[in-house]
């Protein structure tokens, strides 16, 4: 039997009386890739921030279940906390800016995640770096160049070698392409499909985009006012949706 | 306008009495209850090496950033039958050092040297001598900045919880970046260790010259940080190490000649511009350590 | 061979009688007397006194004779006489609604129950120089007025009343004393305020003028400024009586401040709070500025990133005495950090001459 990687069980999280998403139970397996859509408001990115350890949820259960170690995520310390985020987890924000340190080179972004977990080995930073580099398109003269003289989507693949640098068991991305020109959206959308199935990735990602959805999701949810509305795997929810609102969403009626 | 009274009326004026000024201080300047303060919070200190702790610094009658944590450390540790020594720059006679004993003298009446073995409470700014401290002596360094990190975070709150949570990935992309710029680590002074396997520490501004003598000494080793209210200690035989990477090791260079006073080959030299030409000359910084050479 | 410069001891010497002698200055004049300072330069007194955090006229008097005028070496040597009193108690606070007022004014309301009081202000006077000070011509006679018995309430209670303005909730909080007990972040408002009543007067003028102009702008009114005389009170705790143990002169500015509400608060007004011993009203409406400006969290308005919202920001560099202190030691001797990058720069160099 395959043990779900992640196992989320009645997740709820409100703001001040408004809600932000509620009773979210969900399970993810090991080389998955799920899409969560949804209009804006719909809770989708309070529901991958909480996932993600950016916040804290008010009820449920976050279960991650990795080489067959449990870690019951919302009742380990902060310090146990914050080692497994760094160590198992990744965050691709939607805009780079908020996932790279603008004045430090790109080596040194990338290679901070390295140094983070242990490496002090230059040598083998850099190289590690180069490598990286290379496998996102990034031209390896650029290693020492700041991420500020790199154009939108370099800067986009830059934060996505610096999440994976360090093999983390579960990917978090947020509208990864949504901030990027038409232009050079279906290029980092690539990357990410050929690192995907080369590395066998597991990825939750967030999307108001169905065709990111289509091409990268094996299973996917649909979330409406903070709770799941319809979920399935990505062909058949496109193909066949069952509710309304994702008919609406899937004819491209809704402008989400 | 009325004519308002005062909150406390203070005792007369001791001025008009005639008496001494100094005479009006307790021991070592700070009353009894300051002091037991500032010694619970070194025995903190000592106790979670590296650990910044935090403690209610008093206005001292010298400017912060000129030695006030230092010399509130230096004023809860001293005893009646302690002999002090006060560098500046590794030298007994700079102005501040002068100033600083001066103060002690004053309020204490306490026995000085300028002899490193003789001393038994030292307080320094930005070195450390060059003759082994030993058992114990302790050794008070004064700090501007005690936050490490503060160059990369600014932000106390945030500092305490990378420290917390040892969070110090950061520190070693600063290293990185010096390398992958100029092929060196390019911090000379300050250079940040890593105290008992634990916390990432700030030695004050000696310069990486004197880190190694940190590791293992058998002296007490204490930080007094007065203006961002910080104390913080390495006890007796702890590992300090200072951060670097494997490949390239930390690197305590100094500059590549020999005393021309006393002709030591292995000590931290000052440079000394000796006439118009631009000629230099260069002499140890420790004055006491060079004396006692050029004496043999 | 070289010796290095050595006599610091005797330098210190020299340098702190010539000082002594060019503070005296031209011996043919009359020597300044404390209450010549205490009476006539009252409002540096009370600056001194204020950001010195002790009220004692004499003192502050000759701490700015001692400082050559120089005002912030004037707090310092206050500063550090104070680290040295002992501390007997701590009185319950002061009550400004009982306070006799010299001045007092609302710039929201025209009337107000209290009446508005100029009180001795520089305000509409012209800032012309007057030549009949450097003859000490006539000194023109105010009128006198009996001192009103009843007391004179705070203006914002009547916005209260209606509900319009920020209620100001009793935490029951102990306030901490921040110069017995290190500041820690995030500080409460207790702490901030102890804090920015003993600040940087510039400082503080300077980052209320940057809300003014836009950064975290909040749209302030003086809603009421009153200047006067208030009593503090000690309980003897042998004797458990309750004694007047003196009287002081404090500027209290509240400000009112529109705002137009957020998911956590409906609009109503807020407000900003500015206390200060002596007459110092620039410095109680700045403080009442950044107060405010520091409340935007409690409030649930948006961090817009301006240096006045910013607490550990303000808080970590408002206070004059370290801020020169660690300034000034920049004139310290820093030959050996200096030699230790004098190396760097020149190993880095050479380097870069194989290289190239």
């Amino acid at each position: 039997m395959i043990i779900p990687i992640l196992k989320v069980t009645n997740l709820s999280k409100s703001y001040d009386n408004i809600v932000g998403c509620k009773n979210i139970s969900m399970s993810l397996y090991p080389g998955e890739v799920l899409g969560i859509v949804g209009e804006s408001g719909s809770g989708k990115t309070t529901l991958i921030n909480c996932l993600s350890g950016n916040l804290e949820p008010d009820r449920g259960k976050i279960i991650f279940n990795i080489n067959n170690k449990e870690t019951d995520f919302l009742n380990i310390s902060e310090s146990e906390k914050r080692k497994f985020i760094r160590t198992d987890l990744a965050f691709v924000h939607q805009n780079p800016r908020d996932g790279l340190r603008l004045n430090v080179s790109a080596g040194g972004n990338i290679g901070e995640k390295l140094m983070s977990v242990g490496y002090r080995h230059y040598g083998n930073i850099r190289s590690l770096a180069t490598k990286w580099m290379n496998k996102v398109e990034i031209d390896k003269s650029r290693i020492d160049d700041l991420p500020i003289t790199f154009s939108g989507g370099m800067l986009q693949r830059l934060q996505i070698a610096k999440n994976l640098i360090t093999s983390p068991n579960v990917i978090f991305m947020d509208e990864p392409t949504g901030g990027l020109d038409v232009s050079v959206q279906a290029r980092v959308l690539d990357l990410i499909r050929s690192l995907v199935n080369e590395l066998n990735l597991t990825v939750i990602i967030v999307s108001h985009d169905l065709a990111v959805i289509r091409l990268l999701a094996d299973k996917m949810i649909v979330m409406k006012n903070g709770t799941v509305i319809e979920s399935g795997l990505s062909d058949q929810v496109l193909e066949d949706p069952q509710q309304e609102y994702t008919q609406l969403l899937v004819s491209s009626v809704l402008n989400v | 306008m009325r004519k308002t009274n005062n909150v406390i009326k203070i005792k007369d004026f001791k001025v008009d009495k005639g008496l001494p000024f100094d005479q009006e201080y307790n021991f070592a300047y700070l009353d009894e209850n300051t002091k037991k303060m500032i010694r619970r919070a070194i025995i903190k200190a000592l106790c979670i090496p590296g650990y910044q702790v935090p403690f209610a610094s008093r206005e001292m009658p010298m400017p912060y950033g000129w030695g006030t944590g230092g010399v509130q450390v230096t004023a809860s540790c001293l005893t009646k039958r302690d002999t002090l020594k006060i560098i500046d720059q590794g030298a007994d006679d700079t102005t501040n050092a002068v100033s600083i004993r001066n103060f002690f003298k004053k309020t204490s009446n306490i026995k000085t040297t300028e002899i490193t073995e003789k001393a038994t409470l030292i307080q320094t700014r930005h070195r450390i001598p060059e003759t082994p401290l030993k058992k114990k002596q302790i050794f008070v360094y004064q700090v501007p900045i005690p936050e490490p990190l503060a160059f990369l975070e600014p932000k106390v709150s945030e500092t305490i919880k990378m420290h917390s949570l040892s969070e110090y990935g950061a520190m070693h992309v600063k290293l990185y970046e010096d390398i992958s710029k100029n092929g060196h680590i390019e911090t000379a002074y300050a250079y940040p260790v890593k105290t008992n396997d634990r916390y990432i520490m700030d030695p004050s501004p000696i310069p990486k010259f004197d880190n190694p003598k940190m590791n293992n000494s058998p002296a007490i080793q204490l930080f007094g940080a007065g203006r961002e209210q910080r104390i913080y200690a390495i006890p007796p035989y702890t590992k300090v190490k200072s951060l670097d990477f494997e490949d390239y090791p930390f690197d305590p260079f100094k500059a590549e000649h020999a005393c021309d006073i006393c002709g030591s080959k292995n000590t931290y030299l000052d440079e000394i511009i000796v006439d118009d030409a631009g000629n230099k000359s260069f002499i140890c910084s420790d004055t006491d350590f060079c004396n006692k050479r050029k004496n043999k | 061979m070289y010796v290095a410069v050595k006599g610091g001891e005797k330098a210190i010497e020299n340098a702190h009688n010539w000082l002594s002698e060019i503070r005296r200055g031209d011996v043919n004049v009359p020597n300044l007397e404390i209450d010549q300072i205490k009476e006539q330069l009252t409002l540096s007194v009370e600056r001194v006194m204020s950001e010195g955090s002790l009220y004692d006229t004499d003192l502050a008097a000759l701490a700015i004779k001692q400082s050559r005028g120089d005002l912030i070496e004037a707090i310092f040597l206050i500063r550090a006489y104070r680290t040295t009193l002992p501390r007997f108690g701590t009185s319950p606070p002061i009550k400004t609604e009982d306070m006799v007022c010299m001045r007092r004014i609302s710039a929201t309301y025209k009337d107000i129950p209290g009446k508005q009081k100029l009180g001795p202000t520089f305000d509409y006077t012209h800032r012309l120089l007057d030549f009949s000070l450097l003859a000490e011509g006539n000194i023109p006679k105010a009128e006198k007025r009996k001192v009103l018995k009843e007391k004179i309430p705070h203006v914002l209670r009547f916005l209260n009343k209606e509900g319009l303005i920020q209620k100001e909730k009793n935490n029951n909080y102990q306030p901490k004393d921040i110069t017995r007990n290190p500041l820690e972040f995030p500080a409460n408002r207790s702490e901030r305020l102890q804090s920015l009543s003993r600040a940087d007067e510039g400082f503080l003028l300077a980052l209320a003028y940057s809300t003014q102009r836009g950064y975290a702008r909040n749209h302030a009114f003086v809603g009421e400024l009153r200047i006067g005389y208030v009593k503090v009170k000690y309980n003897i705790p042998e004797l458990d009586i309750e004694i007047d143990i003196a009287e002081i002169i404090v500027t209290e500015c509240e400000s009112v401040n529109q705002f137009q509400g957020s998911k956590k608060t409906p609009a109503q007004f807020t407000r900003g709070y500015g206390l200060t011993f002596g007459q110092l009203e620039r410095k109680a409406v700045s403080m009442a500025l950044v107060d405010r400006a520091l409340r935007w969290k409690e409030i649930g308005e948006e961090f817009v990133g301006a240096p006045a919202q910013d607490e550990e920001f303000v808080l970590s560099h408002c206070d004059n005495i370290q801020a020169t202190g660690f300034l000034e030691h920049l004139k310290l001797p820093h030959y050996v950090d200096f030699q230790s990058e004098l190396e760097l720069v020149r190993r880095i160099r050479k380097e870069y001459e194989k290289n190239k």
